[in-house]
């Protein structure tokens, strides 16, 4: 089962270029929206947010690992989507070139979801991301779509044959 | 002296600090731009004994800076007026 992706970022300069770097890539879509707007996006099943963030639910450090967290009702009842994915954890030794970076949070996430799904009848079909928690803003936004749009076609033709 | 944001500290289990307050304000932003209104973010810091240091792990988080992983420290934590560091500019 391919997951859809949807990409947020408030800049429109940023959705400009992410779009054209993700150019025919449906699956993954890009939204002008700030990221607590991207929690309410209708038929959102996961967001993605770092491991440190994702503390209260119980993320570990693992490094170069997506782990899958249901959230909880908060205190006034209000509910994020179902679950967080909780990753983008790297070794000191490793190379802080947020290309890199990007490359691994986003095939960890594709395979974590993977995973959630063979085991889960919940499955996890529309995960959000905000472009900040993917260091997004540390590169060229155009590159970033083109690196986004090479792990989701590798990841699934993989999946697929 | 390690820093992390109070606000994500809830229940038992590891505990990401950073090594200065500003890599603890970047995150902060982060987490107040996505969970507006779960604040108020303070900053803490805590101090600890080498020995206590020896048993953390050290990790990279992308954009914020190196993040030292620790189980709840014992000593007493210091709660900041969300920066110890007036000079601290904040863009929300």
């Amino acid at each position: 089962m391919q997951a859809n992706l949807i990409i947020c970022d408030e800049s429109e300069g940023t959705v400009d270029l992410l779009r054209e770097g993700l150019a025919g890539c449906e699956e993954v879509t890009v939204l002008r929206l700030k990221p607590d707007q991207l929690l309410r996006v209708e038929g959102l099943d996961a967001f993605y947010i770092s491991v440190t963030g994702a503390e209260r639910w119980g993320a570990q450090p693992i490094p170069h690992k997506a782990q899958i967290l249901r959230t909880e009702l908060d205190d006034e009842g209000k509910r994020y989507p179902s679950y967080v994915v909780a990753g983008g954890l790297f070794n000191l030794e490793d190379s802080s070139d947020p290309s890199f970076q990007l490359k691994v949070i986003m095939n960890t996430v594709l395979e974590a979801v993977d995973h959630f799904n063979v085991d889960n009848h919940d499955a996890i079909k529309k995960i959000g991301f905000w472009t900040q928690w993917l260091g997004i803003e540390r590169m060229d936004a155009r590159e970033a779509g083109e690196i986004i749009k090479s792990v989701y076609e590798a990841h699934y033709l993989f999946d697929e044959s | 002296m390690r820093f992390r944001l109070g606000a994500t500290s809830s229940g038992p289990g590891t505990k990401g600090f950073w090594g200065s307050a500003e890599e603890a304000a970047t995150f902060s932003q982060k987490m107040f731009k996505t969970f507006p209104g779960e604040g108020p973010y303070t900053i803490t810091s805590t101090e600890v004994s080498n020995s206590f240091m020896r048993s953390a792990q050290y990790a990279n988080e992308p954009g914020i800076g190196q993040t030292i992983y620790v189980r709840p420290p014992p000593g007493p934590v210091k709660v900041f007026n969300f920066s110890p560091n007036a000079n601290l500019k904040f863009k929300f």
